[in-house]
């Protein structure tokens, strides 16, 4: 089974990656199968359904990992022969529709299993919900468990392959013996079912990629790599570099087809290294040739998203169980492939230690300013320290990847859920001003807490903003537990489930709480508006006697129409949270302490922990347009602050300003994630003492406490160029909080909001 | 209005409490005006009065009231406000008439639209202090610290003394942009207490140069050299006016001039922009930016070679 790999520098085909990537990229998109190699899509999906009749009462995870096994041994297949990896099948999405019906931004309805539920379990006591997501009071989970921010352990799974898996999974049978119980029992079947399915699917791809060679003579060696590595994996460990990246591409895609979505593909540096390293030292491969394979590989993401979605993160740096960091050649040849693709996707993020390499810091905010800004840059202490605070080991926290955007878990130990419910930390203010009601539509949203107007002290505000917070989050946090419980019997994910310590000992499904920690998030977002909003009320009612409650209320109430002296009142000249001020920056560390303490003392429905985060995403926007205006002297409809930052064009304090307000804050206490945007002028980080003054920037704001930073580095004349000419600017990048995009794929809201932004920065 | 000249007491740090100062503005995260992440100070008034000045509210001593109309909302709160009148409607027109204006500072106060602002505030050294140290951290970390920019600093001299003493004791790293057009005892002065000095230097015609800024160059020159006999380390900045001073003869006789001095660390040169043109317009003052385009990358890398022949290290505008 297993063909030799050559042990000298096989001989290269003369063409380049970047001869091939449009190619490659065509035929991604609109894959050639042939009839030959299989059932049709529609053909599969008729099997999938005569399957499920045909075994009506069988438990869900043996209908999922057979239809699993259809899809593998049966669909079509394809290779294309300039590639150096392989993985297409044409599945059709079968799996997917059968369960939550939605792949990243495709979305093909409710899936039947995730429909059934709606309908059922989960329909009780969700008025509440389905209220409070229309108007923009938190996200939650009746589109679908957040099992999409999951990482498999790309440690065991290379280390040991899918026979690995197998023979633990063998043991963990035979050694509860007789004990076992029916949900255990088909669990395991499972896993030998999709493990088993995998292997062959890979040997199909093998034997096609050396028939395909036979064809393709000019691609021969490429061809026949392939070919060679999937005889191998990912059934045992790779043996070389190559076979390492055709493992984890592998995995990721059949996780994916699976019903999950992978967000990190683990600490690429630490685990590809001794890969990498073994084949240096054999001279199986020059430092030419791996740039290249990365780039390959990495094209994978890019042509999976075309720059326009969320994307997969790759992290660098960081530590080891043991605390060792893990920066070594490789960080560096990927990252120089990284600028050489040029693409924003996969997105890339960087762990740093106190004592990281200056090198490092360079290197990486160099690619910033040159426009490479999908990089999350990531303050290791704070984050590791704010997980062992939440009950991992030191030596787990230390592994965790961030999972998406800036969301840790620890690698292959932890589900996550990092995205299960985001919540408006500004909605509560207008619920607090308008007794629970929703300012806009007379829904009742939250309890009665009083008549606003005639509230006359600050802390009776405060209480009724505390009072529409909690009632949030405690609603939030049941519907969330509720639909926790269904999950077993809507997506259950034997795949990655045995990938995840600890679900083959305990014979569990990562669905049913099977991996070692269970968690899920609660992103908090709007805190500027928040605190801006209870500190102008302090400020303007109570401390100087400008305005009254009456007059807050009703202006906020008709969207301060006949009141723009007032609203520039409250917006212009109170001062605003991210700009350093005392005051401001008090209350905002307030909202954050209690939201994220109020996080923690929840129980989620897989038995683990509710993990706070602060930052927005798309949350900024999509809350924004839902909620009414309020007393930071923000207009109804208009975009919530982005991340854990000042609003949009009030951090006038400047960035340091920004840094020194956000750093006041406890990021231990944020082991959910969190991040602060930064827009740079060009010219502020240009030549060799902007280099020298950006690195120091990153290291001021780790040095105080920061968790996460990303950046922009454009000016508002360039921006505005790209929207009267986005042709001349089909590469322009930017950084939408969470992650990079092409400029002219956005909505021309957001397109100005952006332009606002920067030239604010400028 | 110079720095005030009240009787002054002193701190225990030895530093007059009530002595105040003008300050028109602080640029924070500014990279350009001396090493690492520094707070560039900006104290109003100025000697000189350059044709292509890009802070034309630098140059009067006085505080100044910007007036952007296009940013106020007519809710004429500053009509109401206003002790002299000069805010004022006549036949349905928002006027500003400066001429009456008594800069009280009561519009201002009201303007919630950002369209009226005031320039140039009286600060304590304490406070000016409190402002900069908050960024500390940034300097500690890059090797940055304060710049005293302006106008020119120096022109209120006891104040910027005094701010320049108390970064000094602090332990922070100090740079005093000047245009040298001052007593040498004013520049002495500061000496104890400045880390480094970004100089100006206009042009090397003597005569051009009071065409273009009001003042002969002799006491410029003379005072550079001197303090190039100091010890303390100058950057040389020039800026770069196509037309102006940049003619081969001007940039010879400013690389001979310095070819000869000690301590310079470097020309740093600046390219010349228009962008000012909206702060002279909110002033109400004539707009005496030269009517040229910025100069090109090609003439300045030429200028920067010229100046490098004489062994002189010169930094370029960066290209972003």
């Amino acid at each position: 089974m297993i063909a030799s790999t050559g042990s000298a520098v096989r001989e290269r085909t003369r063409d380049t990656f970047d001869d091939n990537r449009d190619a490659i990229f065509r035929r991604f998109k609109n894959v050639p199968y042939s009839p030959d190699t299989g059932v049709s899509a529609d053909e599969l999906q008729g099997m999938a359904d005569a399957y499920l009749l045909e075994h009506a009462d069988q438990p869900r995870i043996l209908q999922k990992a057979s239809i699993f096994r259809l899809v593998l041994t049966r669909g079509r297949i394809d290779i294309d022969p300039l590639d150096w990896f392989a993985e297409k099948i044409d599945h059709g999405d079968v799996l997917r529709k059968l369960t939550h019906g939605a792949r990243g931004d495709q979305d093909f309805g409710p899936g039947l299993w995730l429909e059934e539920a709606a309908a059922g379990a989960l329909k009780r006591g969700t008025d509440w919900f389905d209220q409070a997501r229309d108007h923009g009071v938190t996200t939650g989970p009746r589109s679908g468990l957040d099992l999409g921010h999951i990482s498999p352990g790309w440690d065991k799974l290379l280390a040991r392959g899918l026979t690995g898996l197998l023979d633990d999974t063998a043991q963990a049978r035979a050694s509860l013996g007789d004990d076992i119980t029916e949900d255990q029992a088909a669990f395991y079947n499972a896993l030998e079912i999709v493990y088993g399915a995998a292997i062959d699917f890979a040997s199909r791809l093998s034997v096609l990629a050396e028939k395909t060679a036979e064809v393709y003579a000019d691609h021969a060696v490429n061809l026949l790599e392939i070919g060679s590595a999937l005889s191998n994996v990912p059934a045992n460990r790779p043996r070389t570099f190559h076979e390492a990246l055709q493992f984890m591409w592998i995995m990721h895609e059949l996780i994916e087809m699976e019903g999950e979505n992978v967000r990190s593909m683990g600490q690429f540096d630490r685990t590809l290294y001794p890969f990498y390293r073994a084949d240096i030292e054999a001279g199986r491969i020059t430092e030419d040739h791996a740039r290249e394979l990365i780039k390959y590989f990495w094209h994978k993401w890019y042509c999976g998203t075309e720059g326009a979605a969320n994307g997969k993160n790759f992290v660098f740096g960081g530590q080891a169980a043991n605390g060792s960091e893990n920066v070594n050649e490789l960080t560096y040849l990927a990252l120089d492939a990284y600028e050489e693709l040029d693409t924003p996707d996969p997105k890339l993020s960087v762990r740093y230690l106190p004592d990281s390499p200056d090198r490092l810091y360079r290197r990486v905010a160099d690619l910033i300013r040159k426009g490479h800004n999908s990089f999350v840059l990531m303050n290791d202490p704070p984050a590791v320290e704010a997980l062992v605070k939440r009950g991992k080991t030191p030596e787990d926290a230390r592994m965790y990847l961030p999972i998406g955007c800036y969301e840790p878990a620890v690698e292959g130990k932890e589900v996550a859920c990092t995205m299960n419910v985001t919540v408006s930390l500004a909605k509560p203010i207008e619920l607090a001003l308008n007794d629970g009601l929703d300012a806009r539509t007379g829904a009742r949203l939250g309890p009665a807490t009083g008549d606003a107007a005639g509230f006359t002290s600050y802390d009776e505000f405060h209480a009724a903003y505390i009072t529409q917070l909690d009632y949030v989050l405690n609603n939030s946090h049941d519907n969330i537990a509720q639909a926790e419980r269904e999950w077993p019997r809507i997506n259950p994910a034997p795949f990655i489930s045995g990938a995840i310590d600890d679900c083959i000992a305990s014979g569990t499904d990562i669905s049913a709480g099977g991996a070692h920690y269970n968690s899920v998030g609660f992103v908090g977002a709007g805190l500027a508006n928040a605190a801006d909003s209870l500190y102008a009320i302090k400020k303007t009612v109570f401390d100087e006697g400008r305005f009254t409650m009456a007059e807050i209320v009703e202006a906020t109430r008709g969207d301060f129409a006949g009141r723009e002296d007032m609203r520039l009142y409250l917006r212009n000249r109170v001062p605003k949270w991210g700009n350093h001020a005392a005051g401001v920056d008090e209350v905002a560390k307030g909202v954050a302490d209690h939201f994220c303490s109020t996080v923690h003392s929840f129980t989620n429905g897989r038995g683990g922990g509710c993990q706070a985060a602060l930052f927005t995403l798309v949350a900024a926007m999509s809350f924004g347009a839902l909620s009414g205006a309020t007393p930071d002297g923000r207009k109804a409809g208009e975009s919530l602050a982005p991340g854990v930052g000042a609003s949009y064009g009030l951090d006038t304090g400047g960035v340091t300003g920004l840094i020194n307000s956000v750093t006041k804050l406890d990021f231990t206490e944020t082991p959910n994630g969190s991040v602060l945007d930064v827009s740079l002028h060009p010219t502020a980080v240009a030549g060799e003492d902007g280099l020298h003054a950006f690195v120091s920037l990153i290291k001021t704001f780790f040095a105080q406490g920061g968790y996460a930073i990303q950046f922009n580095v454009l000016d508002a004349d360039t921006l505005r160029d790209a929207q009267r000419h986005p042709e001349q600017y089909a590469s322009l990048q930017v950084r939408v909080t969470g992650w990079s995009v092409y400029f002219t794929t956005l909505t021309r809201k957001e397109q100005d909001l952006y332009i606002a932004r920067i030239a604010h920065a400028g | 209005m110079p720095a005030s000249r009240s009787p002054v007491t002193e701190s225990a740090t030895g530093i007059a409490v009530n002595l105040k100062g003008r300050v028109f503005d602080f640029k924070r995260f500014a990279v350009h005006d001396g090493p690492g992440i520094r707070t560039t100070v900006f104290l109003k008034g100025c000697p000189l009065s350059c044709a292509w000045c890009h802070n034309p509210e630098a140059i009067a001593r006085g505080s100044q009231i910007f007036y952007r109309p296009e940013r106020c909302i007519e809710c004429l709160a500053c009509v109401d406000a206003c002790p002299t009148g000069a805010q004022a409607v006549i036949d349905d027109k928002r006027i500003f008439a400066r001429g009456i204006c008594d800069l009280s500072g009561d519009c201002v106060d009201v303007c919630n639209s950002g369209a009226l602002e005031m320039s140039g505030r009286s600060m304590s050294v304490e406070e000016v202090m409190d402002a900069v140290r908050q960024d500390n951290s940034f300097y500690g970390q890059s090797g940055g610290g304060v710049t005293l920019s302006g106008g020119e600093p120096l022109l209120q001299a006891e104040f910027a003394t005094a701010l320049l003493r108390a970064c000094h004791e602090e332990g922070i790293h100090t740079c005093v942009d000047t245009c040298g057009q001052l007593q040498w005892s004013t520049l002495e002065a500061v000496l104890p207490f400045t880390s480094m000095f970004l100089y100006d230097l206009k042009d090397t015609a003597s005569e051009n140069h009071r065409t273009n800024t009001g003042v002969l160059n002799e006491r410029i020159i003379g005072n550079l050299k001197r303090l190039s006999e100091t010890g303390v380390p100058i950057e040389v900045r020039m800026v770069i006016i196509p037309g102006v001073n940049d003619s081969d003869q001007q940039i010879e006789d400013a690389g001979r001039l310095l070819a000869d001095l000690d301590n310079i660390t470097g020309v740093r040169l600046l390219a010349y922009h228009r962008m000012a043109g909206s702060k002279y317009d909110a002033l109400d003052m004539e707009n005496t930016l030269p009517d040229v385009e910025p100069p090109g990358e090609v003439r300045l890398i030429a200028i920067g070679k010229q100046l490098e022949t004489r062994g002189l290290t010169v930094y370029l505008p960066d290209r972003a």
